[in-house]
């Protein structure tokens, strides 16, 4: 069976739990100051955490071989688009993802349009 | 080469990171908050720190985040924004004691990387910027920032990131061999200096031997917008006065070419920009006492 990775959204407190019981099997990682995961040092989310969260659980899992299916919810989707971008995944799936940055935050839209550049040339 | 150590050490709490912090001067005094380049740390400034806080100033040599003896920074590597809060965040401790309500404006010299940081500092966030004096930090050659295979950048990235988590930080026999080490990149800066930001820059590694304190994960640039555009769009909106201070001779991480540095030197709108001769990357280490009158004059002390 191929491996799917999941990302769950920042501030989705039983994201990982709600997650993993939808989809048996499914690699779903704790994000940094989730579940039984300290947050990263610095009280800074950042776009590129998410996505070395999925590639450090993959390696942790075995799982590192084949490029698995990557799906994210919201922030955690921006993860995925990183890994789609870098050649890490075989297929995409984004659920709800951050695209309206209503703060006028540039990562937002900055990582969306990479990640939208990077597939079609990929 | 003898040099004073600084007048007291802190190391500041900011919530899930530490800053270390090295004060010079009288603390009832205007804050001055000086802020060192990439791969340095806060004892860069030990030849100078003390001379700017003889003019009137609490002057701060911060190690930044990732640098000297400061909290690390995130596995995914560095994060412009996450550098500017931290700043802005020691701004407004150094001027706590400034009145009520406290005025969190600072001035800071910053040199290189730092400089870069002080020139973003004061652009997005004016309240905490005074002044700026900037040495060579005006960016990267123009060329070296197009991303020209997103698909690409990315994947290396992520290739990068994990080599720093199975390749250990290396490790030197001595002080001696990092000085070295610093003299064979920086080979304008002299020897009993490399030995200085050596003997500071340094910490005894898991295998006996030493490494450096800066974190490795500065070799991990995240993916983020960053361009000769963006980088003058940016200096654009800086509403305090700046004073930029480049050095004649050709050296290490200096290759600016000068149609670029004019043009970003053209978007800031209050600037003055000196030449200091005899000076190369490391102007204020290499000519001292022609950094200090320049900053004692833009200062108006």
């Amino acid at each position: 069976m191929r491996t799917l990775l999941f990302l769950h959204e920042v501030g989705d407190v039983d994201g990982a739990t709600r997650w993993r019981a939808l989809g048996a099997g499914w690699l779903v990682p704790d994000l940094p100051g989730h579940g039984v995961v300290p947050p990263e040092e610095g009280a800074y989310y950042a776009p590129g955490d998410v996505a070395l969260v999925g590639v450090r659980a993959l390696a942790a899992a075995g799982l590192d071989g084949e490029p698995p299916l990557v799906a994210g919810h919201g922030w955690g989707a921006f993860g995925a688009e990183l890994l789609a971008a870098a050649g890490r995944a075989s297929a995409l799936v984004l659920v709800d993802e951050v695209v309206r940055s209503p703060s006028g935050k540039p990562d937002y839209r900055w990582a969306r349009d990479q990640a939208l550049k990077a597939a079609s040339t990929a | 080469m003898q040099l004073p150590e600084p007048d007291r050490a802190e190391l500041l709490d900011l919530g899930r990171t530490t800053i270390r912090l090295w004060h010079w001067g009288d603390p009832a005094q205007p804050p001055l908050l000086l802020v060192h380049g990439g791969w340095d740390h806060g004892r860069m400034w030990d030849g100078i720190a003390p001379r700017v806080a003889d003019l009137g100033y609490h002057a701060v040599a911060i190690d930044v985040r990732g640098h000297g003896d400061s909290g690390r920074l995130h596995t995914s590597g560095t994060y412009w924004q996450m550098f500017q809060l931290d700043l802005a965040q020691v701004a407004r401790h150094l001027s706590s004691h400034s009145g009520s309500p406290p005025d969190p404006a600072v001035r800071v010299i910053g040199h290189s990387f730092g400089g870069g940081l002080s020139m973003s500092m004061a652009a997005g966030l004016p309240d905490h910027v005074d002044r700026v004096v900037n040495i060579d930090g005006l960016g990267p050659p123009p060329e070296m920032m197009i991303v020209e295979d997103h698909a690409a950048s990315a994947s290396q990235w992520i290739k990068d990131a994990e080599r720093l988590w199975s390749e250990p930080a290396r490790e030197y026999a001595s002080v001696e061999e990092m000085a070295q080490k610093r003299k064979a990149i920086n080979t304008r800066l002299p020897i009993e200096w490399c030995r200085h930001l050596a003997r500071h820059g340094s910490k005894p590694g898991p295998g006996g031997g030493l490494t450096w304190k800066s974190d490795q994960h500065m070799r991990l640039g995240s993916p983020g917008p960053f361009s000769d555009e963006s980088l003058r769009a940016q200096y654009a909106r800086i509403r305090c006065p700046v004073l930029v201070l480049t050095g004649t001779e050709p050296d290490q991480w200096n290759d600016l070419p000068v149609a670029a540095r004019d043009a970003r030197l053209a978007a800031i709108p209050d600037v003055r920009h000196h030449q200091v001769a005899g000076a190369g990357h490391y102007v204020h280490i290499e000519q001292p006492d022609a950094v200090l009158a320049l900053v004692a004059e833009f200062f108006g002390t």
